[in-house]
């Protein structure tokens, strides 16, 4: 089952890198960070079962920095929105250039 | 010394080394288990919400449905009722989020089940039956992740309604139980230390030997009781579908089947909840005073016996549940919240610490689970209880509901009224202005304000009249009826002279005056020259019954009378023509008579 | 080096990783975020089947329990306080000169992952086949993450705690808004 679980982790881990490229709505982008993480939680499981559990343990942390992450990051998105009203990146560009 | 000492072979053991019942009749019996669940869960769900409306009117001293099939069968004509409803799609909602909405309110509950034994394991030719669905290793988490998927269907529920009373419900709603779902799992975290291991089986097989965890954790049973009341949107912590506050909340524009679905997902949270409290805190299935008994762990009838156990447990934990909705008001938002996050959060964590630190104590002191284990964290219990109850419960300290203001608050406030005093004269005066406000500081006695305490006594006042028998009263009607005055405004009715006439001279004051022009007067002229009604029609339907007619007629043809039961099957049947309305029996509204000023 | 499995586990895992892509591949396309989060739920549902399959209930209870029911609900609070959710032709998805750069930069990925998959992995560090199920048996379910978490890892639990304390301190600062920091 290892090259199955591996293959499934390549899959999400590049859906989710296409979304956040191809993406403007922040909400969404910030989704495809999650499923970054998550395919990267699978490739641990998967590779635990060999390896013992301290892939496993690694799961925990990143699940919870993620959680952490995930509050931070709508946090910012809030404040964001309270001031320019839109979570469209387009709009989001005053440090550019 | 054991209860069940005369008891014969009828407990005694089967093989207590029985193995689990495998490969096909495991999956066999996991599906009838599954059908049975079901089945039971359903049928209760419904025997619930009759429960719940006589539970409710026996505490208010009434008696509740007692008309289909005694009253038995008032849930299964409340079905009928919401399948025949209409099914309604309110513009602008979201299609499929708002037919999903329910439903994902309602697996979780019915989900958590799965892990849940309800009966001791049962011996049969094929093996051992363990009476749960699925007895993972994982259990209680198991259940605290898919309690935490409930919040999925009132979120959806209240966005997908295109209404913004639904959503700030639904808002309200998510965050409330978000918050309690946090207490709910630290409050289980002393029962998972005690018990050494996440599987319910092993949490019951430790009480079971170590005394009921309401005795050795009571603190905790408070505050899951609490958190549970709040996680399935009770009463005192139902204000997200309080329908003085929000129209309904999450379910405004709901109806019908989608809507009863709302409710069964309500009450099958209460059961999982409640037997929830009774594994966690009661023994679950566990048989008092039978786990020291030389009485083999696995027979047939102590199973059953067990199922019954569980079950009372689970029932008297829905009666608490129904107790307290129709005790207490229900809290402010603000004050839920504040509750949630000021007090539970950290007395939660506080009582892991005390517990952990008194299991510590206990195991360097050398004492195994057992009585003297169960004694010590008993009166740690106790004692926390009393610093709970007695002297933390007074005034704000245990209740973040701020019912005074801060004190510079109240002196700004004060000194606002001295200055409006002066503008305050009326208008016209001398040196008058526009009514400014007036302020005023109520002040509340802080120390006298018992929260706990006097929800204790609220409670005992409630049973007291549960089961008060005598003084219930409810007119059955159409058998009695409420005794209406004299003066009662209802049904028309044309009175006739000896001939069989009617007394109408087709004046015309009565369309007149009528408010809601609701009566149609077409005069003629009969052979002798006299004036006739024609066409004389009163639209029930649209009158007001205020009774002008009645009082403006100078023969006193048209009468209101002491009659409200009209019912028809079209608007049309509601417009009664002339013959119908001489037609009419009942008798009139007694008007006031200038001769008989006092009415005698 | 992997043991034969019976069909019934062969079928499952199929089943829910194929249920987990098509959800990921449904997630990505939707406009409206509402239903970008469900789909994401669904995923993340789907590899905690996955999870279990693999030995580590723990961790498929607790991805349950963290993402589908912590992380995707305050995801879903945020869209619908902001009222972010209805679908909306401006945040749509970029010009196709995005979609191509993204779509050949998936590809490289692709491929660099397959390479260092295909690497052998080092044999010392494989344990007993059968590891997991004495761990499982020796302590349950939580006491084989908790062992070498509270043992090996302790520091780096530590540290943690301390991110997640200052995430929910940041979070609130954050959210709290202008009027209410000036005071």
């Amino acid at each position: 089952m290892l090259a199955e679980s591996l293959a499934l982790t390549a899959a999400l881990f590049i859906i989710g890198v296409i979304g956040v490229l191809v993406h403007r709505n922040a909400i969404i982008i910030f989704m495809c960070v999650e499923l970054m993480l998550t395919a990267v939680n699978l490739t641990f499981v998967a590779f635990s079962r060999f390896y013992g559990p301290a892939g496993q343990v690694f799961v925990v942390f990143v699940m919870t920095v993620s959680a952490a992450e995930a509050a931070v990051g709508l946090a910012i998105i809030i404040s964001i929105f309270r001031h320019r009203q839109t979570v469209d990146l387009k709009n989001i560009n005053l440090l550019k250039g | 010394m054991s209860v069940f000492h005369g008891i014969p072979a009828l407990l005694q053991a089967a093989d207590p080394n029985m193995p689990i019942v495998s490969g096909g009749w495991f999956f066999f019996f996991t599906i009838v288990k599954m059908i049975v669940i079901f089945t039971i869960y359903m049928i209760g769900v419904a025997m619930l919400t009759l429960a719940e409306r006589k539970i409710s009117a026996w505490i208010q001293d009434r008696h509740g449905p007692n008309r289909v099939g005694k009253g038995w069968l008032q849930p299964a004509a409340d079905g009928l009722k919401n399948f025949m409803k209409e099914e309604t799609m309110p513009e602008g909602v979201n299609k499929p989020l708002f037919v999903l909405a329910p439903i994902l309110s309602f697996i979780p509950a019915l989900t958590a089940w799965c892990v849940i034994p309800f009966g001791a394991p049962w011996p049969t030719r094929w093996g051992r039956i363990d009476l749960v669905v699925a007895d993972l290793p994982v259990g209680f988490l198991f259940i605290l992740a898919i309690t935490s998927l409930g919040v999925y269907g009132i979120v959806l529920a209240g966005w997908s309604s295109n209404n913004k009373y639904a959503l700030l419900g639904g808002l309200r709603s998510s965050a409330q139980m978000v918050s309690y779902e946090i207490s709910l799992g630290m409050s289980t975290i002393p029962v998972l230390l005690l018990a050494g291991n996440v599987s319910l089986n092993s949490i019951i097989n430790q009480q079971a030997w170590g005394g009921w965890n309401v005795v050795n954790l009571t603190v905790a049973f408070f505050i899951f009781m609490v958190s549970a009341f709040a996680e399935t949107n009770r009463l005192p912590f139902d204000l997200p579908e309080a329908e003085s506050e929000l129209i309904a909340g999450y379910h405004t524009e709901y109806s019908a089947m989608k809507f009863s679905l709302f409710f069964i997902a309500e009450y099958a949270g209460m059961v999982t909840q409640s037997a929830l409290m009774a594994t966690l805190f009661f023994g679950g299935w566990d048989v008092p005073f039978t786990a020291r008994d030389n009485i083999g762990p696995f027979s047939k009838w102590l199973s059953l016996l067990s199922i019954g156990i569980f079950l009372a447990k689970i029932l008297f934990f829905l009666f608490l549940f129904m107790w307290i909705r129709w005790t207490l008001p229900r809290f402010r938002y603000d004050q839920l919240m504040s509750l949630g996050w000021k007090f539970m959060l950290p007395l939660a964590l506080t009582y892991i610490v005390l517990i952990a630190a008194v299991m510590l104590g206990l195991s360097a002191a050398g004492i195994e689970q057992g009585i003297l284990y169960a004694a010590i964290l008993g009166s740690v219990n106790l004692g926390m209880l009393i610093v709970l109850f007695a002297i933390l419960d007074r005034g704000r300290i245990i209740s973040p509901a701020y019912g005074r203001m801060h004190p510079k608050e109240v002196e700004r406030l004060r000194q606002l009224d001295r200055q409006l005093e002066i503008k305050r004269r009326p208008i016209g005066a001398e040196g008058g202005e526009i009514m400014a406000i007036k302020v005023k500081v109520v002040e509340r006695p802080v120390d006298d304000v018992s929260y706990i305490r006097a929800t204790l006594k609220g409670m005992a006042l409630t049973v007291k009249h549960l089961f008060d028998v005598q003084g219930r009263v409810t007119t059955q009607y159409p058998e009695e009826k409420s005794p209406i005055s004299p003066r009662w405004r209802g049904t028309h009715r044309m009175l006739t002279t000896e001939t069989g006439k009617a007394r109408c001279v087709a004046c015309g004051l009565c369309p007149t005056v009528c408010p809601a022009n609701c009566i149609k007067l077409v005069p003629g002229e009969d052979e002798e020259g006299n004036r006739y009604p024609l066409v004389f029609e009163i639209d029930e339907f649209r009158c007001i019954f205020c009774g002008f007619c009645q009082e403006v007629c100078p023969e006193e043809a048209i009468h209101v009378g002491r009659h409200y039961e009209n019912s028809e099957y079209s608007r049309e049947g509601f417009v009664y023509d002339l013959q119908r309305l001489m037609d009419q029996t009942h008798p009139v509204c007694e008007m006031w008579d200038p001769e008989d000023p006092k009415g005698e | 080096m992997e043991p034969h499995y019976p069909l019934f586990y062969v079928f499952h895992f199929y089943l829910f990783g194929v249920i987990a892509l098509a959800s990921a591949i449904t997630f990505v396309t939707r406009k409206s975020p509402v239903t970008a989060a469900l789909w994401l739920v669904n995923t993340m549902f789907s590899l905690a089947a996955l999870y279990v399959m693999l030995d580590a209930q723990f961790v498929g209870v607790m991805q349950v329990l963290v993402y589908a029911g912590a992380i995707m609900v305050v995801f879903l609070f945020v869209v619908m306080l902001l009222n972010l959710g209805h679908p909306s032709e401006l945040a749509d998805a970029r010009g196709g000169g995005w979609k191509l750069a993204a779509t050949l930069i998936g590809f490289g990925l692709l491929s660099e992952i397959i390479v260092i998959t295909k690497t052998k992995l080092p044999a010392q560090l494989v344990v007993a086949r059968d590891f997991n199920e004495q761990q499982l048996q020796k302590l349950n379910a939580v006491g084989m993450i908790a062992e070498p978490l509270f043992r090996d890892y302790l520091l780096a639990f530590e540290l943690t705690s301390v991110l997640l304390l200052v995430a929910i301190t940041g979070a609130v600062v954050l959210g709290r808004g202008r009027a209410a920091g000036a005071r």
